[in-house]
């Protein structure tokens, strides 16, 4: 085989037209405040434009790694520039502004990919179509000011993998180049959410309670639905058609997506069954009536439509500043100020302030952390209780923690779906059940694309099957780590995880090898 | 072999003028809808509550505050609403709220919003240029501000200029360094 190597001399002179074009570019971005903006949009057109056109000649070239390169950067630089172009014109800078952006960015790199023949820029393309899913649920939830369900993106994601697997299918029957990759992404993409969902925390948090629905995002559902439908069905009439896939793959792969669909909509059964009740603030109360009907402890005030916590700056005069019982407060050059305690370094003084307290510090303001005994951690007039050898605040809504319907049901509490919960011993058992069916769920897919893998002679497909499963042991390992914490020591925790990661590390490998080497000696049989 | 080198760097050259067509429609259609309301609309100069200089994660901007950003509004509205305020100028030039309306009004300068908040009678409205981009390490003023503002005639508005007593505002950039 003919290769062209490289002189000396077109060495120095393509260092050269690198310097050349560095300090062009240099010279463009210290003066670009200064250009008007038809010229700055030229630029960035000329820019993605020649670098698309250099690639081409660099392939047409016999330079086909590097004419690669440039034809990924020129689907950068047509991403960048149509953010640029938006910054220009000074366009909506909100999420749903970048979500706008982001559907131009992927469809265009997406044709691109395909009438430039590029597969790194395929993939370039599918990450930005999947950064503009969540982008585009985030802007929903914006728009709703209000928390919409995840477990509604849980479902445009699968919905995506189905899409994903048609169109590997379809380029399979037509015997497309990017066939592969389609296949390759179909089952990371489904190995990735299985393993994402195999996650205890985000349980509750798909279908919380106070999650409310919108017509927008379900419009995009079906948008995705009938789409995914349209390409599957046609793909596997295609495939059937030209023997390009077996129906055991075919069935196989229905079989993982049903399972997933009922494993999303299992999780629905933990939706109140982890979270938080904690003690409602002010600013909690959405009306009037609720602001004013809120305990008087917490000196809530209606006010230019929301519900406030009465502060010292909103006593206007010094009299009522200082005489006012709700709040502890003292006119101080020409204001009204919380008690600064710590001013007070008299203790008769300091005692005589209802809110400030004497301790070894000297005067603080009272508060449960002050308190050094359990004595006096329990007697004070504060909601305290001594925990961990400590004074701490107790909230009285935390009893109702893991009990939707209790906490509801107190006036004072709010419910929040439980986003991060370390340590917590009261995780009810659904939520473990529910967990435990997922984890299962994940190793069998995991084994079934090994299977797949295997029967097909694709050692890619079975490499990433097994990362996935060298993944899933050590993130099971961190939990049960974190999870015995406090339970017994962390040495003996280290060594007897550390050792079940050493033998199965190398049982993983010695499995893979035999996997791959099995499949190479069946395709060369 | 060359007849075979040839059809395929022809087919290279095809790709690669569909594929720049493709990029100059797309973005050339981008541009344009960006530009209609600045090619056809009426200038309007819009007042503005305290300008909030915002140093962002995501490129280099500041957030504005318009006066007709919270109006008094009578009736069923709700979050998420189109909303279309009338303008008219005062003794200034400055164009100011002189009804808010949400069906469409058949005549005079409007600008067509979006109800992001409703507290009893009082809504606040974004209109899509709350938002000035500017470059790197470059000093913008914030006091006395207005923004020169084109609408068309669906009252789509597109931000033109910012204006300091009257004038375009003089941005002061600082000298960019290799290290910036």
């Amino acid at each position: 085989m003919n290769k062209k190597g490289l002189s000396f001399g077109s060495i120095v002179a393509i260092i050269g037209s690198i310097l050349i074009a560095l300090g062009v570019a240099w010279l463009i971005a210290q003066n670009w405040h200064q250009m008007p903006s038809p010229i700055k949009i030229i630029i960035l057109l000329l820019a993605t434009t020649g670098t698309y056109f250099a690639g081409t000649m660099l392939r047409i070239n016999k330079y086909p790694g590097i004419g690669k390169a440039l034809l990924v950067l020129g689907a950068l630089l047509y991403t960048l520039s149509i953010f640029l172009i938006a910054q220009i014109f000074s366009t909506d800078a909100t999420i749903q502004g970048t979500a706008w952006l982001l559907l131009i960015a992927w469809i265009g790199v997406f044709i691109l990919s395909y009438i430039f023949q590029s597969s790194i820029s395929l993939v370039v393309a599918l990450i930005e179509f999947l950064v503009w899913i969540v982008i585009q649920f985030i802007a929903y939830s914006e728009a709703a000011k209000d928390l919409l369900s995840p477990g509604i993106l849980a479902f445009y994601f699968l919905i995506v993998g189905i899409l994903l697997y048609g169109l590997c299918l379809w380029h399979r029957a037509k015997k497309h180049d990017f066939a592969g990759l389609y296949q390759w992404w179909t089952v990371f993409y489904f190995l990735a959410f299985t393993y994402l969902l195999s996650f205890q925390l985000f349980l509750p948090m798909l279908w919380p309670k106070e999650a409310v629905v919108t017509t927008a995002p379900i419009i995009l559902l079906f948008v995705l639905a009938i789409s995914s439908i349209i390409v599957i069905s046609s793909g596997v009439v295609l495939a059937i058609n030209n023997n390009s896939a077996q129906r055991k793959e075919l069935l196989g792969m229905m079989a993982i997506v049903i399972v997933l669909i009922a494993l999303i909509s299992l999780t629905a059964l933990t939706s109140d069954k982890l979270g938080l009740c904690s003690e409602k603030r002010c600013f909690d109360n959405d009306n009037q009536e609720e602001c004013e009907s809120a305990s008087e402890e917490k000196m809530c005030l209606w006010d230019d439509n929301r519900c406030d916590e009465l502060s010292c700056w909103d006593l206007k005069e010094p009299s009522e500043c200082e005489t006012d019982e709700r709040i502890s407060c003292e006119w101080h050059e020409g204001r009204c100020e919380q008690i600064r305690c710590f001013d007070k370094k008299d203790k008769e003084l300091c005692l005589s302030e209802q809110s400030c307290m004497w301790s070894e510090r000297g005067c603080v303001k009272e508060n449960c952390w002050a308190y050094i005994s359990q004595d006096e951690c329990e007697e004070s007039k504060l909601s305290c209780k001594w925990e961990r050898s400590s004074c701490r605040e107790y909230d009285l809504c935390s009893d109702y923690n893991n009990k939707f319907e209790a906490c509801k049901g107190e006036k004072e509490c709010k419910w929040r779906t439980n986003d991060f919960n370390f340590g917590n011993d009261d995780v009810p058992i659904i939520v473990w059940t529910i967990w435990i069916i997922i984890n299962i769920a994940l190793i069998m897919i995991i084994l079934t694309f090994i299977a797949y893998g295997t029967w097909l002679k694709l050692p890619k497909i079975i490499n990433l099957a097994i990362i996935f499963f060298a993944l899933d042991i050590v993130t099971r390992y961190i939990g049960f780590m974190m999870d015995l914490w406090g339970y017994t020591s962390l040495s003996i925790i280290f060594i007897t995880g550390g050792s079940i990661l050493l033998i199965g590390g190398w049982l993983i490998e010695k499995w893979r090898r035999k996997l791959i080497e099995r499949t190479k000696q069946n395709t060369k049989g | 072999m060359e007849k075979e080198t040839d059809r395929k760097n022809k087919t290279e050259y095809k790709r690669l003028i569909i594929g720049i067509l493709v990029i100059l429609v797309i973005a050339g259609g981008f541009i344009f809808y960006l530009s209609w309301p600045l090619l056809t609309g009426t200038t309007v100069i819009l007042d503005t509550r305290p300008v909030d200089p915002f140093d962002p994660l995501r490129g280099q901007y500041m957030t504005i505050n318009y006066e007709i950003g919270t109006v008094e509004f009578e009736g069923d509205i709700r979050q998420g609403d189109k909303i279309y305020v009338i303008l008219k100028p005062d003794e200034n030039n400055i164009w100011r709220l002189e009804k808010a309306t949400l069906t469409k009004p058949q005549h005079g300068t409007f600008i067509r919003g979006t109800v992001t908040r409703v507290r009893g009678n009082s809504t606040n409205i974004k209109y899509g240029i709350e938002q000035f981009f500017f470059e790197r390490d470059a000093d913008v003023p914030t006091r006395d501000i207005t923004v020169e503002a084109k609408v068309d005639s669906s009252g789509k508005a597109r931000l033109v200029n910012l204006l300091q007593n009257g004038e375009p505002v003089q941005i002061e950039y600082k000298k960019a360094r290799l290290t910036s």
